[in-house]
């Protein structure tokens, strides 16, 4: 197992440079001239002389070669540091860091939501399957998948804060604040994840281990719960590992709508103010995220399946 | 049969009950009719809902104003305050005066007022603020061109010159904006903690998130009617509309016009609207190669556009019929003199007609082989259906249009920058936040800028527009400015106005604000009370 998961580690490292070239290529192709926007903004007094474009093209190090600028920018990513914001002038690995806190506590809430939701939904629409409570949570499923999370966002605001009023609209002060936007985030995540448990129960429902359990005579929930769901697992933790990293790398919509202060407010800030440093810092962060939780999906399919570790041995010997 | 029908009564009347169960409740006029709940209480905490706080991404230069619009005069006071009216108003300068040499403004400085940390404020504290600081680009961009670095000038503790570097009689209207407001010897905008001579201090700021902003009880002048009052900023519109409406907050700037109808219903609301202060206007590209390039297709896009339908559909009534490129109010009386834009789709098409654009078999017109057809930009800050409404009014005269819709500023400015200019009608939505009223068709209009080539009319327009830096009153730049907005909407048809905006606000019935400011960075809070709950 351990070499399994170095090997996979030392897969994420060159799968982690190539994207961070790809998103320096793509940010540093980006149409318009990041010196004359920073020339701009630090002086509207009119047009900006060639002379002092270059002046803040050298200041911003865009003078020098795609390469030296990509290897420059890379030793400093390497070392936690992603450069200065063009238009905040402080350090974007910080900035980062500190709504990184922020987006993990609502990614955090909205995943345990999905979960708590989620498997019993798809347990019970597994077991009651054909039944008038599994096509109920069928319709339910459609629902929650299909609705726009804006829209969903302003039901749930007009419902829990302004006609009831038991919630903040909006903002991040203490637990009721996040309850409204992480279940906005849960909603469409947690129709898939139940469908999906449900196909995958459905699935090895057949299996013998499933009818010898039953055969022992352990009542219908107990052998779902104590054989089923973790056979039935490994398409799920797939799937959650990718909503858990969208979750943290931000989810504009409900940020916005929210105000809540996370990544993905920062993100959508930093493309409209052209902030360069900034863009390739969150992007990489994305990518990064989505990296890591792929290492880690891979690597709790052996904890989940033993079959898994098995056939790993026997690709070794 | 008879018992399903109780059941389902019952279950209507429950919804019925249900939805009619929150703080709303419509009048049946439709009216927003305040109620007094109360007497004023002085020592009210307001809660409001405020747009984004782009205070902390304006970037280096812009931190020359403090905290999101619409707070900072509130906190950094500049030496003249533009009314609401587009007037000057005394600030931390008790007057202003043009010296005999035609150049220098003399500003007699206000004694007796004190920081919030409670030093006295004198002329030192301007000089630094126009002096050193401005020439590091920290202050005003309109006024830093004209001035040098010894431009200003202390006389003693209480009176300071500014002498530009060329005449510009404008100095007085254009030091209103907040940028140039004036901070503490050695201080910049962004110094913390903020430390100000306006009528509120700050409490406590969290970026993009709250602010609060206590009463100054040594302000200099009538204190703030409120002893505080609590900012969150909450981006999304139609989240303040909700916040205000489950009585989280007292009062939600700038509600979307499309949600006023249903405020202004409200019996426990109350809608304020300021008046225009923002225009919805299109500027038309005049350049060589392009259709718009010839009069009859300018001509023809101003007389195809219904201005007043354009403020119903578009803002729900929320906005006035274009006619100025800037605000009516910064005009005076002069505003009288710019002629009304006609909407008149029949002599729209005589125009076209004549020019040689015949309508093709899609309605469309075409001359020489070349189908007459327009890009429209339009930034993120238009609404979708704006640019569809010039769209549709357009195609009814035949004439096409394509909308290109930039995703932010920077890609516009790019665009404009870069000279490439591959469109023909820019709508935009400017503001006067200033008291010049020539700012905005020379800004935009005036050749000696190379970003202006698309629309610049010419010399007689210049000749206007250098008048109005010499000026000596305000009265003859009101005149001078009608007369450069008659050439650029009447004349050479490249400015068409659509729409003046208000700026809507909304608030429970106990709240009152009776000063709304047109401009989106001038207002003050003086205006804001609050009462007492009803016994």
């Amino acid at each position: 197992m351990g070499r399994y998961a170095a090997r996979r580690l030392l897969v994420a490292v060159p799968t982690l440079l190539a994207l961070s070239l790809l998103i320096f290529a793509l940010v540093s192709r980006a149409p318009g001239d990041p010196a004359e926007e920073q020339a701009r903004r630090q002086d509207s007094r009119g047009e900006i002389s060639p002379e002092r474009l270059a002046e803040v093209r050298h200041e911003l190090g865009l003078d020098r070669p795609f390469v030296t600028q990509y290897v420059s920018w890379l030793g400093g990513a390497v070392h936690g540091d992603l450069g200065r914001s063009f238009v905040r002038r402080t350090s974007v690995s910080s900035e980062i860091g500190r709504r990184i806190p922020v987006s993990a506590r609502l990614a955090g809430a909205a995943f345990a939501l999905i979960l708590l939701l989620s498997v019993p939904l798809g347990v019970a629409a597994a077991m009651f399957h054909r039944h008038w409570a599994d096509h109920a949570l069928r319709v339910l499923s459609l629902l929650g998948a299909s609705v726009p999370g804006f829209f969903g966002a302003y039901l749930l605001i007009i419902l829990f804060a302004t006609k009831l009023g038991l919630l903040p609209v909006a903002g991040d002060e203490g637990w009721q604040s996040l309850v409204l936007p992480a279940i906005t985030l849960a909603v469409g995540p947690t129709a898939v994840v139940s469908r999906l448990l449900r196909s995958s129960l459905l699935e090895v429902f057949g299996e013998d281990y499933m009818r010898s359990a039953r055969s022992k005579g352990l009542g219908p929930l107990t052998v779902v719960v104590r054989h089923g769901l973790r056979n039935a697992a490994v398409p799920l933790v797939t799937y959650l590992g990718a909503v858990f990293g969208a979750l943290l790398e931000g989810a504009v919509i409900a940020e916005v709508i929210f105000a809540w202060p996370g990544v993905g407010r920062l993100t959508v800030e930093a493309i409209g103010q052209r902030d360069y440093p900034m863009i390739q810092g969150v992007v990489l962060f994305a990518g990064a995220v989505y990296v890591v939780m792929n290492l880690l999906v891979d690597l709790s399919y052996g904890f989940i399946d033993p079959r898994i570790r098995l056939e790993e041995a026997v690709e070794r010997s | 049969m008879r018992r399903k029908a109780v059941i389902v009564a019952l279950l209507m009347g429950l919804v019925a009950t249900a939805c009619g169960s929150g703080s709303s409740s419509k009048s049946a006029n439709g009216g927003s009719q305040p109620q007094r709940t109360g007497q004023l209480d002085p020592n009210a905490d307001v809660r409001i809902a405020a747009p984004e706080d782009t205070w902390p991404v304006q970037g280096e230069k812009e931190k020359s104003t403090t905290f999101a619009y619409p707070f900072n005069v509130n906190v950094y006071e500049p030496l003249i305050y533009l009314a609401s009216d587009y007037t000057l108003k005394p600030g931390l300068a008790e007057r202003w005066e043009l010296q005999p040499d035609g150049k220098t403004w003399r500003f007699s400085l206000r004694h007796g007022v004190m920081w919030h940390d409670g030093k006295p404020f004198t002329a030192d504290d301007v000089v630094w603020t126009w002096g050193d600081r401005q020439m590091r680009g920290k202050t005003l961009g309109t006024v830093q061109g004209t001035l040098g670095p010894d431009s200003v000038k202390k006389v003693d503790d209480f009176t300071v010159d500014f002498t530009p570097k060329t005449v510009n009689n404008r100095i007085p209207e254009q030091i209103v904006h907040p940028e140039g407001a004036i901070v503490q010897v050695g201080k910049d905008f962004d110094s913390s903690p903020p430390v100000g001579t306006g009528p509120f201090k700050v409490s406590s700021y969290t970026p993009t998130q709250t602010v609060v902003l206590d009463r100054n009880d040594s302000y200099w002048g009538p204190k703030a009617q409120v002893a505080r009052m609590s900012i969150r900023f909450l981006p999304d519109p139609q989240t303040r509309v909700e916040a205000l409406k489950s009585g989280q907050v007292d009062f939600a700037v700038d509600v979307p016009p499309t949600a006023a109808s249903a405020l202004e219903a409200d019996k426990a609301l109350r809608v304020v609207k300021s008046k225009p202060g923002r225009t919805h206007l299109i500027y038309v590209n005049k350049s060589d190669g392009r259709p718009t390039a010839d009069q009859a297709v300018r001509q023809a896009v101003s007389l195809g556009i219904d201005r007043k339908a354009y403020a119903d559909v578009v803002f729900d009534g929320n906005a006035s019929p274009g006619r100025w490129m800037a605000p009516e109010s910064v005009l005076g009386s002069a505003a009288q003199t710019v002629p009304a834009g006609v909407f008149d789709p029949k002599q729209a098409r005589t125009v076209l007609d004549n020019a040689g654009y015949k309508p093709g078999p899609d309605g469309i017109r075409v001359k020489d082989d070349k189908k007459l057809s327009l890009k429209l930009l339009g930034t993120s800050e238009i609404p979708e259906g704006a640019t569809q409404f010039i769209q549709s009014q357009m195609k009814d005269v035949g004439v096409e249009v394509q909308i290109i819709k930039t995703p932010d500023t920077a890609t516009r400015n790019t665009l404009y920058a870069q000279g490439k200019g591959d469109y023909d009608l820019d709508l935009e939505p400017p503001n006067q936040n200033d008291g010049n009223p020539a700012f905005l068709p020379v800004l935009r209009m005036s050749s000696k800028s190379p970003t202006n080539a698309q629309f610049a009319p010419g010399a007689a327009f210049d000749a206007l527009a250098d008048q109005s830096l010499t000026a000596p009153s305000t009265a003859q730049v009101q005149q001078l400015s009608a007369q450069m907005m008659k050439i650029l909407e009447a004349d050479t048809f490249i400015v068409v106005p659509l729409a003046g905006l208000f700026r809507i606000n909304a608030m429970s019935a106990n709240v009152n604000f009776t000063d709304p400011h047109p401009s989106n960075t001038n207002q003050t809070w003086f205006g804001l009370t609050k009462n007492l709950p009803k016994k």
